[in-house]
């Protein structure tokens, strides 16, 4: 199992390096075990999906330069809702695909210093700049928001909150996906939303 | 006898108030009068300019991006409809696809003045419009423009600058189909539209693009799939992978290189069918 989605991994680093047209049919499918993936945070640390087996893992695509990205982060939205859930024991993965010399790429020094200068308080900010990651699970936009349950399936795919918009005066109006997703789970009920259309700026793979 | 009308309102035109300078897209409020008749309804257009390469959005934008929105403030007893969109195009961006506009596009929306309108005063009107433009990345933008127009009791003429562009426009609106009848399925992660045209329509459809106004229906990236059958054609659409639940109408624009041999003969319409969500599919063409 494990043997096919590195080898997958392989030929998806591949295809990117030969610009080769991309398989876009991603594995992240709602109800479904989600795909186990390895990545390197902005601390040199490797993560693996597999490891946080037992805790609920939120993934957020992000892109700190996109519009949209500084509506949830101007506002702190985003701060607050990694801040309370990882202090719910939730993993909170911050990812940023942005290919080298793309809008919102990121070195692991100045990923460090924008959770810094953001007060973002994720568990930790991984750096895909192949994409892998990202193709891996079809993430279309930044915000981009994935959850996956205890027992490693994934629960929800789609938008923060049901306002597609860069204006912060819509967050307080919103229906944020994420924050209900996460509570009916702490509260071992099943996701009442589990897909929506994400909305954002493109990932800049 | 018009120029000095249109002396009068070209600086206004030409220079719309609070244009940012670093923005890649230029605005201005067009209207297509040079006079307001009480009681009668006219259009103004939004006309947006993208720089080189730079995109806005369609009414639904595909998988990232923003519609564009226009905020009218009009005099009391005034009302504006929606924006009459052009179709878009699609864009592919890599693994993504956006439906919009590049270069230019004119936005038009009817204004319906009261009846009770005096004549021999103006009327300003007076509208926000919002953008995202992107290039690869993305860009909001926002322009506050204001256009004044006399009030007269003759039929107002048409601004002979800008006639021919808003007919360009119109040709670009989608219509009703009036030859053809659609109707939409759908087979798990299959959505079906069945396009059959009366017997008087003669076209072989060709280049034929779906664009749904609804998120959350289509998969916008996964190949759209025409196929004859004996009535007519059938769009296969891909399911996308937010859908949430089967809607109870499909809304969106069909485009076809070759038109649709209607009256008109626009290259796009615009459909709003019931769902048929039961499969009505002949199971037999499957194999």
């Amino acid at each position: 199992m494990k043997k096919t989605t590195l080898s997958k991994l392989t030929i998806w680093a591949f295809a990117a390096a030969l610009m080769i047209p991309q398989i876009h049919a991603a594995d992240a499918v709602i109800a479904e075990k989600a795909p186990d993936f390895t990545a390197t945070d902005s601390n040199g640390k490797n993560h693996t999906l597999a490891s946080y087996k037992g805790k609920i893992v939120v993934l957020e695509w992000l892109n700190h330069q996109c519009p949209f990205v500084k509506k949830h982060y101007g506002s702190e939205n985003m701060q607050k809702l990694q801040k309370a859930y990882t202090g719910k024991g939730v993993i909170w993965l911050s990812i940023i695909s942005s290919a080298p010399g793309k809008q919102g790429y990121c070195t692991p020094e100045e990923a460090n210093s924008l959770t810094g200068e953001k007060g973002a308080a994720p568990t930790a900010v991984l750096l895909d700049p192949q994409g892998t990651v990202g193709k891996l699970y079809g993430a279309k936009t930044t915000p981009h928001m994935f959850i996956i349950s205890e027992d490693g399936v994934l629960v929800y795919n789609g938008a923060i909150d049901d306002i597609p918009s860069t204006d912060i005066a819509d967050i307080a109006k919103a229906k944020n996906y994420v924050q209900s997703a996460l509570d009916e789970l702490l509260a071992g009920k099943a996701v009442s939303v589990a897909t929506s259309q994400p909305y954002g700026c493109s990932v800049k793979y | 006898m018009k120029s000095p009308i249109l002396a009068l309102l070209f600086p206004l035109l030409a220079f719309p108030a609070l244009q940012d300078q670093a923005q890649p897209v230029r605005t201005q409020l067009i209207p297509e009068v040079l006079s307001i008749q009480p009681g009668k309804p006219f259009c103004v257009a939004v006309r947006l300019q993208m720089e080189e390469g730079w995109h806005t959005y369609w009414k639904n934008p595909g998988d990232s991006g923003l519609a564009t929105t226009i905020q009218w403030k009009l005099s009391p007893g005034f009302s504006a409809g929606e924006i009459q969109w052009p179709y878009p195009d699609a864009f592919r961006l890599g693994p993504e696809v956006n439906y919009g506009y590049d270069e230019e596009v004119w936005l038009l929306t009817e204004i319906r003045p009261p009846s009770t309108l005096k004549t021999g005063t103006s009327v300003s009107l007076d509208a926000t419009v919002e953008w995202l433009a992107c290039l690869e990345e993305c860009l909001p933008g926002r322009a506050d423009m204001l256009v004044k127009l006399p009030v007269e009791q003759e039929k107002p003429e048409a601004d002979p600058l800008w006639d021919e562009q808003f007919k360009k426009t119109r040709e670009k609106i989608p219509e009703p189909p009036t030859a053809w009848k659609v109707s939409a399925s759908a087979e798990e992660d299959l959505i079906r539209l069945s396009l059959n045209p009366s017997a008087e329509v003669k076209i072989e459809l060709k280049g034929v693009s779906f664009f749904p106004e609804q998120s959350e229906l289509i998969d916008y990236v996964e190949p759209q799939v025409l196929k004859e059958t004996d009535a007519g054609f059938v769009l296969e659409l891909k399911k996308s992978k937010f859908f949430s639940k089967w809607p109870a109408r499909i809304q969106g624009v069909l485009f076809s290189s070759e038109g649709w041999g209607e009256a008109h003969n626009k290259p796009a319409i615009r459909i709003n069918v019931k769902f048929d969500r039961v499969n009505s599919k002949p199971k037999e063409l499957k194999k």
